[in-house]
């Protein structure tokens, strides 16, 4: 660093000393130590400094600048002197915020959306937007209108003629529902919507419920939401709701009957189903043949 | 101390003047520095509360001071923006360092307002003592080494114009007594 430098450098300095730590002047500083003649310039330089800066603070302001700014400042709308009001603006903000996230939330509980779905049913004006008797022309009807018919019914319902079928809305989402006329007659009409329309989908087990007179059933499956509501019981919704293994699992124990079993029965371990015959050993033998396997019901 | 205990009122007091001088170097009239003055602590009012950081309080004001003054004469056409580098160019002889003693508070602004705001504005923050030239930088949005540069020139040209005032006459001292004992 030469003098030039130097000097330029420490222009910047200022004449209190304040800037003494600033790493950006130690060279300078020890240059100032060797060089007399800068020595002699920087002492100068600081005194000009420091009598620019003493004149500077002659320069004050008039008597009533200050008592201005703090009257201005008692009528303008406070900052930090009143954050205390702020945060509970902000905090009244959160609250309401919190209200309606939770009402919104609320809103699209499962609880709420089978509400919905039981008025819809117990609305017999205009049920059904089209009416269909075969569940392939039912899907075909709704993937026309942009509806995901990749659903997997209930095997008991799956042969069942239907009665018609309807596309309602939910908070935007497109719900699909199937109308049946089961024995007895019985109205039962079944919803299918997609798993991500929920906050909180409901479990897979089926579980049931009542809303008035109508009985509600609902499950979950893969990406999609059943439900099911309509005249009737619980043992009658079970009757078609049973899960497919375990009806598939009826069914072989009546097959099973026909093919010499002196008697079979279901049962039932969560979602799994055996079933289970007592058989002769004729029958057993012809039923081996058949591709069973002895303690393996159904097959596989 | 943080921002949220520091007081209205102490945080007048403590810059209240500074930034009253400042204003009247960019300025040049005593009514508009008030204004402008009362308007950076109405600025602090209403947005200041923003600032988490207590030590950049005092940065924060001195740029919103001079944002303003750069508002105003871009909308109201107020201050004009005065080219004084002939007192540059004129190659006046540096007043010598004893002259500056003879300076008074007054007479300095005066010699101030015929620097070009270009120096004048950094040399009065740095003449203010509290801003060192990285708060200078920080204030005016510009380089450290520009502010260096600027700070230099600046004190050349505020020698010069004191130099000219007083041979001129119209610099007096009025003040000797603050300048006993100086070198």
């Amino acid at each position: 660093m030469n003098t030039q430098e130097a000097k330029f450098i420490l222009q910047a300095y200022r004449p209190g000393g304040e800037d003494a730590n600033d790493p950006q002047f130690a060279e300078a500083l020890q240059q100032v130590k060797n060089d007399p003649e800068l020595a002699k310039w920087f002492a100068e330089q600081t005194a000009f400094d420091s009598a620019m800066s003493r004149a500077l603070q002659q320069v004050m302001p008039p008597d009533q600048l200050r008592e201005n700014i703090l009257a201005g400042g008692r009528v303008t709308s406070p900052a930090f002197w009143s954050r205390r009001a702020v945060w509970w603006a902000m905090a009244a903000s959160f609250v309401l915020l919190l209200s309606l996230g939770t009402f919104w939330l609320n809103s699209m509980r499962f609880a709420v959306y089978m509400d919905k779905m039981a008025a819809a049913s117990a609305n017999s004006q205009d049920h059904v937007d089209a009416k269909i008797s075969d569940l392939g022309q039912i899907q075909a009807w709704l993937a026309d209108r942009g509806v995901e018919t990749n659903f997997i019914l209930p095997i008991a319902l799956s042969g069942l003629p239907t009665t018609g079928c309807r596309i309602l809305d939910w908070h935007g989402h497109k719900i699909s529902m199937i109308c049946y006329m089961l024995e007895g007659p019985r109205h039962v009409d079944l919803y299918v919507a997609e798993k991500s329309d929920f906050m909180f989908p409901p479990p897979d087990k089926l579980h049931f419920g009542k809303i008035n007179d109508l009985i509600t059933a609902g499950w979950s499956r893969n990406d999609k939401v059943y439900v099911m509501i309509g005249q009737g019981d619980e043992v009658f919704f079970r009757k078609y709701l049973e899960p497919e293994n375990v009806a598939r699992a009826k069914l072989e124990a009546e097959h099973s009957a026909h093919y010499g079993a002196i008697s079979c029965y279901s049962t039932i371990a969560g979602n799994d189903a055996f079933v289970t015959c007592d058989v002769t050993m004729r029958t057993l033998d012809r039923v081996m043949g058949m591709g069973w396997t002895a303690g393996s019901f159904p097959p596989q | 101390m943080g921002v949220d205990e520091l007081s209205f009122e102490q945080l007048v007091d403590s810059h209240y003047e500074s930034l009253y001088r400042f204003a009247l170097s960019l300025t040049r009239r005593e009514a508009d520095a008030l204004d402008i003055t009362q308007q950076t602590f109405y600025r602090w009012a209403t947005k200041g509360g923003q600032l988490r950081n207590f030590t950049k309080v005092k940065s924060w004001l001195f740029t919103t001071l001079h944002r303003e003054f750069l508002a105003i004469r871009r909308h109201e056409g107020r201050y004009p923006h005065l080219e004084i580098s002939e007192v540059g160019e004129e190659k006046l002889a540096p007043a010598p360092f004893s002259v500056a003693n003879k300076i008074d508070g007054e007479s300095l602004i005066q010699a101030l307002y015929q620097i070009d705001e270009l120096y004048r504005v950094p040399l009065v923050l740095f003449y203010l003592e509290n801003h060192s030239y990285r708060d200078i930088a920080e204030v005016l949005d510009l380089p450290a080494g520009t502010v260096m540069s600027r700070l230099s020139r600046g004190k050349e040209l505020l020698r010069q114009v004191i130099s000219q005032g007083i041979t001129s006459g119209k610099i007096v001292s009025l003040r000797t007594a603050d300048t006993q004992g100086l070198p």
